[in-house]
């Protein structure tokens, strides 16, 4: 089960080499060339390269992810588990990120060198991911160079305690966090994936949620969070404890300080859908099409949703377009080979409307038939939940018993939400 | 190329690519480009020349970084009648560039090249010539060469358009094709004389050029240019030419090149004293070529004197410069520098075909051999084909030698052809028998896996073909088991002589040679098995007294006689009674009697492996004669002699034998005449035949050369009488052609019955067909007799068949048909039948149960993958057969493929490339009784001959042979009389 990842490479788009360290010594020092030539440029379908995560060439496996404009590629050599090394990247981004001030880049990469090398020896040890957390790392990894005597004599002390910390019960919390005002945040962030033919049945349809916290609690309080729904495929934090959830269905923990991910849930049934699109395409002739789309909204009047961006897809031998209307704007973008159509907000129980005609220009060579890929749509809606999850109590319990402001939002987002035409 | 500088937007354009960090930046940016040109485009008429012009080159830029470019076209092509350069140059490229000589689009702007062919404007011609000898096809020929010949013809045009004329004329020569006939040889050739007349040297190159590819259709009608040639030829010599043709001292090598070819496609001469002048230019090029320093000189000069050997050749000149030639090539030998080596040796083995020149070529015979070992495997393989060739009974011996010696440490990939190549020496050029039979066994010994089975097939044919060779065979095979051989072909080799003439050497016992044998005997594969098997038999019978080598045999037969496979077990069991009872034995089992006289295995192997180039000498041209069934007959342990309790098999070992050398040749050949493959080639087919037919080992009818022959037939119900005077009233074969191909149809008829049948229910295993027999006669038709013969791989159960019927009446007859296995030839049907007046018929019919019938086309198309793996894995013969066919009728695709629709065959459309080509699959399906159904995928491929039309290839691809086979025969025939 162990990852034993016997070299991790940091490498641009192109391929080079940003920054690397060997675990192991059964890998050869330098493989990039091998993945650059293999994987990043091999010929013809970009999209089937980048959809295999894990290929193997020699005796080697190469596992890669493309964080913004870096690839992060895991070589291992022995029978690994796959997820782990993924989860393990992914987790490397965060502490990353934590330490960049939230940004992961080439950029970034290349101007934060010292420090990635202290990070890169604590993570991983002979190719076993150690600490991954970037509260813990924290602790004894400082991102400013320099430290007065004072700070250091107390960093030393928490240094030493953290040890203690990463191997006692409670794992992810110190004792002796103290706040003057406890506060509790928690955001219910919804991705809502749909496929709809155009006759506007639902194919396909499901929610992926998660609730984040931010907690600002002194001591080490119990929190309760007692939830409407009987979830299914929920993943929790390794705070919470479980046997109470099996037995009361109630989410109990003891919080780590900060922010994080308490739960990861997903749900396919009794979706409520913020949109439906109704689209109507008409092809006249081989060079024009009518194109009309209504976009009608599903939730409750009094929300709105923001950013929602319609693409329509067009021919690749679309040449103009005029277009109308009744919100928003629109325009034909070359580039996405689509019509865009963008509002700012979109208010519930409403209905909106584009019509377009789309001239074409006549090809010389036999025309392939078009291949009609289907609406895409972005958008989001705060305080709405599509999976209709809800907060039915959120109680922090500590023994000294202060005052405890909390703050509950919510928020759902289009994932891959999309109408065939 | 001025204005270029000022197109901002192209500039821009192209900088912003090149600033694209990765493919996917590049994408977009040409995504954008591409949607603003469309949009330019597609607004219609107001848009300037000039942006036209700049939004081409833009497309004409993307379409070069590897993206579609699927409009623009008209936008380019109304470039071409601009007025200004920059824009028709533009229009011309573009154009050239984005269509290909088959697109539609191209007939909008003949016309408009015409124009500029026919302008004053010599730029606007050199881009109309430009662009028609770069993308010129059939239709600009046809429309177009009447101007390019006159820009060609007028002196007074420039030097420049006249050099592209040329060059384009022979683009447009060239896909004219041959029945275009757009250069008369009677009026082109005047002016092509004139032409040659031409003083500058790089015009003359262009018409050389030309005439080049003139003569390499058809001299005929140029012969009058030969004066001229050489005249050219002389002049070059002298060098009369301008400085600026002059390449390191040689005057326009590239022109002499092409004169000298030019001159090969040309008979000899009549003319003495221009002959005389040739080679005495030829004689100055290859005795006065001289190894210089600078490696451009050189190349340059070599190019000459590899054209002018060839041309010497091509002109049989005399034996005096042709040995010239080989002392320069000798030299070239003898260098270090691989390509002049290569080159030497490549010209030499054509000189080698020169009977005159070769002890000339002898004299480097110590360089030869030391180029084999070359570090460059192609020189080491041209070495190889030099020695080959320039071997003669002289130096055979020493040849052979060095081959053997070249044996032990020659490379893997050139072991096969090695091998065969000196077994061919050998066995051409061998001073005494001796020496051959040493020669043959080094090799085996020698070559291990690399030793072709013709190879030691040869070696045990010759040995038993010789008396005074049986004995040291004998004692050389003994000495080289003694010395630890154990490769296969040795050991069947072994087994075969020393069974037969073990017994000739003296103070070696058998039980010795049994021991040797049986060292081996465990490590061999089946079919050695069997030969190392019927060896013991026989050393067993050498030696009667010796009781404890009979123990030993019995042991090892004993132990087969329970093995698996059953050709092994059969043998083991018949040796084992044949032991038991020695004076049956010595009936039964003699030695192998003497080949028949015949044509070399080996060389039909190299014939094979060099695609059917003929031999050079005549006496080794391959014959096949000997049919395996009339070396079943000639065996003296023919079936009539077989005592009863010995079962009727025992002779079917030594005729097995005998195919183990006959048989598989048959079977490995495909390009055999259709006719004679039909013949089982399945080692066992003789002992089925014993259940089915009467008679096995008689004669077969005598082919399908005359099927209805009623003597040859050994089935034919009423021997005897042979006055059938009964005749089909139509062609037999033709009926049976056409039920081929469809469900119903006349298979038999004549002035008093008629047969006809009707399929139903195939497409599978099994099915049935209905025959129709009426009675056209006006009087009874007597003893009519009905009757499938029983194969093997069919059941049949057909309905009940009155014996008489009426006048003016039609019955019909159920006929269920399975088949069982593959097969090759379709089942017959006999038919009798008497007339009241004492006309008898007695007929053959070939049912048409052909191997289609049981094919199944494929429900969805094939995928292309998936097809070509599987054509790929089935290599070649006997699996993968191909036949060309050749017509007086012109085949036409549809046709094809409605034959093939109605023979049941799946066509592929779509799945070979060339449109003109034919691809179709099927199953063939058969079920063995007691077992589960089996599938045999079959797939065709139909070429067509693109232009004439009047050839095609078939070529099938099956896992089995037999389907194979008869899939093709039955393809080809059909094709051939479509």
């Amino acid at each position: 089960m162990a990852c034993a990842c016997s070299a991790l490479y940091f490498l641009n788009l192109k391929g080079d080499i940003l920054i690397q360290r060997t675990y192991r010594d059964d890998v050869e020092r330098n493989l990039a060339p091998a993945f650059r030539s293999h994987i990043l440029h091999t010929k013809g379908n970009d999209s089937v390269a980048n959809l295999t995560p894990v290929r193997v060439l020699g005796s080697c496996s190469f596992l890669y992810m493309r964080q913004s404009d870096v690839y992060i590629l895991a070589v291992v050599k022995s029978n690994s588990n796959a997820m782990l090394a993924f989860q393990f990247m992914v987790q490397t981004v965060n502490v990353f990120k934590s330490y960049f001030g939230g940004e992961f880049s080439e950029q970034s990469l290349k101007s934060n060198f010292v420090l990635i090398y202290e990070l890169l020896d604590e993570i991983l040890d002979f190719g076993y991911p150690q600490v991954a957390d970037s509260s813990i790392l924290k602790q004894y990894i400082f991102q400013k160079g320099f430290v007065t005597e004072a700070t250091k004599l107390k960093r030393e002390q928490e240094a030493a305690n953290s040890t203690l910390q990463v191997t006692g019960a409670v794992g992810w919390r110190k004792d002796s966090i103290r706040y003057k005002k406890n506060e509790v945040f928690l955001d219910i962030i919804e991705t809502v994936n749909m496929l709809m033919s155009n006759k506007g049945s639902v194919l396909r349809c499901d929610v992926n949620g998660k609730v984040v916290m931010k907690v600002f609690l002194s001591g080490m309080p119990d929190v309760k969070l007692g939830l409407n729904d009987k979830l299914e495929d929920v993943t929790f934090h390794q705070c919470v404890n479980l046997g109470k959830f099996n037995t009361e269905k109630v989410v109990s923990f003891v919080p780590p300080d900060g922010e994080f991910e308490l739960m990861k849930y997903r749900c396919q049934d009794n979706i409520v859908l913020p949109f439906r699109i109704l689209p109507i395409i008409n092809e006249i002739g081989r060079t024009r099409l009518e194109v009309n789309v209504t976009a009608k909204s599903s939730f409750d009047s009094k929300l709105f949703a923001l950013n929602v961006v319609i693409s329509v897809p067009m021919p690749d031998n679309t040449a103009q377009a005029e277009i109308q209307t009744t919100q928003g704007k629109a325009k034909y973008d070359p580039k996405k080979h689509a019509l865009v159509w963008k509002l700012k907000r979109f208010v519930g129980q409403s209905e909106h409307a584009m019509a377009a005609t789309v001239e074409l220009i006549a090809t010389t060579r036999e025309k392939k038939p078009w291949a009609r890929p289907p609406i895409g749509m972005q958008f989001q809606v705060p305080m709405f939940s599509a999976s209709g999850l809800r907060v039915q109590y959120l109680k922090v319990w500590e023994k000294s018993n202060y005052k405890v402001e909390k703050w509950v939002r919510k928020v759902s987002k289009s994932g891959d939400y999309s109408t065939r035409i | 190329m001025a204005k270029l500088q000022n197109m901002r937007g192209l500039q821009n354009f192209i900088s912003d690519i090149r600033a694209c960090a990765n493919k996917e930046h590049e994408k977009t940016r040409v995504d954008k480009e591409l949607g603003k040109i469309r949009k330019k485009f597609a607004s219609g008429g107001n848009i300037s020349e000039y942006d036209k012009k700049k939004y081409v080159w833009k497309l004409l830029y993307i379409f070069m970084l590897g993206y579609d470019v699927e409009f623009g076209h008209k936008q380019a092509a109304d470039l071409i009648p601009a007025t200004k350069y920059a824009e028709k140059q533009v229009g011309y490229m573009a154009c050239a560039i984005l269509l290909n000589e088959k697109d539609e689009f191209l007939r909008l702007i003949i016309n408009s090249i015409r124009n500029d062919l026919i302008s004053k404007n010599e730029a606007f011609q050199c881009l109309a010539l430009g662009f028609v000898g770069n993308v010129g096809g059939q239709e600009m020929a046809s429309l177009l060469a009447v101007d390019v010949m006159n820009l060609l013809t007028n002196g007074a045009v420039r030097a420049i358009v006249r050099k592209k004329a040329a060059l384009c004329l022979l683009r447009l020569l060239r896909k004219a094709g041959p029945e275009a006939d757009i250069l008369q040889a009677d009026t082109w050739s005047v002016k092509m004389a004139n032409l040659l007349e031409e003083r500058d040297p790089g015009v003359l190159l262009a018409i050389v050029t030309l005439l080049l590819g003139i003569v390499s259709r058809s001299y005929e009608g140029y012969e009058g240019l030969l004066p001229k040639l050489v005249a050219i030829l002389d002049r070059l010599k002298k060098r009369e030419v301008q400085p600026d043709y002059t390449y390191y001292g040689i005057a326009s090598p590239w022109l002499q090149v092409k004169c000298l070819r030019v001159l090969q496609y040309f008979p000899i001469t009549d003319d003495p004293a221009l002959l005389n002048i040739l080679l005495e230019i030829l004689r100055k090029i290859i005795t006065g070529t001289e190894v210089a320093k600078n490696i451009n000189k050189n190349n340059a000069n070599h190019a000459i004197v590899f054209e002018a050997i060839a041309l010497a050749l091509a002109l049989e000149a005399d034996t005096e410069l042709l040995t010239a030639s080989v002392g320069l090539l000798g030299k070239f030998i003898s260098v270090r520098e691989p390509n002049i080596k290569y080159l030497g040796l490549e010209n030499m083995v054509r000189l080698a075909e020169v009977p005159a020149v070769n002890d000339a070529i002898v004299r480097h015979q110590k360089s030869i051999v030391a180029s084999l070992k070359d570090t460059d495997v192609s020189i080491r393989r041209r070495a190889l084909d030099l020695l080959f060739t320039m071997c003669n009974r002289n130096n055979a011996r020493d040849i052979i030698h060095e081959l053997l010696e070249y044996l032990e440490i020659a490379d893997f990939s050139l072991r096969e052809e090695l091998v065969l190549k000196t077994a061919v020496l050998a066995e051409r050029f061998f001073p005494d028998l001796h020496w051959y039979v040493d020669v043959m066994l080094t090799l085996i010994d020698r070559a291990g896996e690399f030793a072709s089975k013709d190879i030691w097939h040869s070696t045990v044919q010759i040995i038993s073909n010789n008396e005074d060779l049986h004995e040291y065979g004998a004692r050389k095979v003994y000495e080289a088991l003694q010395r630890g051989s154990v490769h296969e072909a040795l050991v069947c080799t072994a087994g075969y002589v020393l069974g037969d003439y073990g017994n000739t050497m003296k103070g070696v016992p058998p039980s010795e040679l049994f021991a040797l044998l049986q060292e081996r005997f465990p490590s061999m594969p089946p079919h050695a098995k069997g030969i190392l098997l019927s060896a013991y038999l026989k050393l067993c019978l050498m030696a009667p007294q010796d009781i404890q080598l009979k123990e030993q045999v019995m042991e090892v037969l004993s132990r087969y006689a329970r093995f698996m496979d059953a050709d092994l077990q059969q043998r083991a069991v018949e040796y084992m009674g044949l032991v038991m009872h020695p004076d049956v034995a010595k009936r039964n089992v003699a030695s192998k009697p003497p080949w028949e006289k015949r044509g070399s295995l080996l060389l039909r192997r190299l014939m094979h492996r060099a695609g059917g180039e003929e031999p050079d000498e005549q006496e080794h041209k391959p014959v096949w004669m000997q049919d395996e069934n009339g070396d079943a007959v000639e065996s003296p342990t023919a079936v009539q002699f077989a005592p009863p309790q010995a079962v009727p098999t025992s002779p079917s070992a030594n005729g097995h034998a005998d195919d183990d050398l006959l048989g598989e040749e048959a079977a490995a050949n495909g390009d055999l005449p259709p006719a004679s493959i039909p013949q089982p080639v399945d080692p066992l087919a003789d002992l089925y035949g014993l259940q089915t037919g009467p008679a096995p080992a008689q004669a077969l009818p005598a082919g399908p050369a005359d099927p209805f022959s009623v003597s040859g037939d050994p089935y034919a119900l009423t021997g005897g009488q042979s006055g059938a005077d009964l005749r089909p009233s139509g062609d037999t074969e033709e009926w049976f052609r056409r039920l081929c191909a469809s469900s119903n149809g006349v298979l038999y008829e004549d002035s008093c019955l008629q047969i006809g049948v009707r399929s139903e229910g195939f497409r599978g295993p099994s099915g049935q067909l209905l025959l129709f027999f009426g009675n056209k006669a006006d009087a009874f038709l007597e003893r009519l007799l009905c009757v499938v013969p029983p194969t093997p791989q069919f059941q049949f159960q057909l309905g009940a068949v009155p014996a008489r019927l009426e006048p003016k009446k039609q019955i019909q007859v159920p006929l269920m048909v399975a088949c069982v296995s593959t097969f090759l030839d379709a089942p017959r049907l006999q038919i009798s039948y008497t007339l009241a007046s004492g006309q008898q018929c007695n007929q053959s019919l070939r049912l048409p149960l052909t191997v289609n019938k049981f094919c199944r086309a494929p429900e969805n198309a094939i995928p292309a993958d998936m097809f070509f793996t599987r054509w790929r894995t089935l290599a070649g013969p006997p699996q993968k057969v191909g036949e060309r066919i050749t017509r007086t009728l012109q085949l036409s695709k549809p046709a094809v493929e409605k034959l093939i629709l109605d023979m049941g065959l799946g066509p592929q459309p779509g799945l070979d490339p060339s449109p003109d080509n034919l691809v179709a699959a099927a199953t063939f399906c058969f079920a063995p009784p007691g077992q589960q159904p089996q599938q045999v995928a079959c797939m065709v491929r139909i070429e067509i001959e693109r232009t004439r039309r009047l050839e095609a290839q078939v070529t099938v691809a099956t896992p089995d042979v037999n389907v194979t086979a008869s899939l093709k025969n039955l393809l080809v025939q059909l094709i051939t009389k479509l």
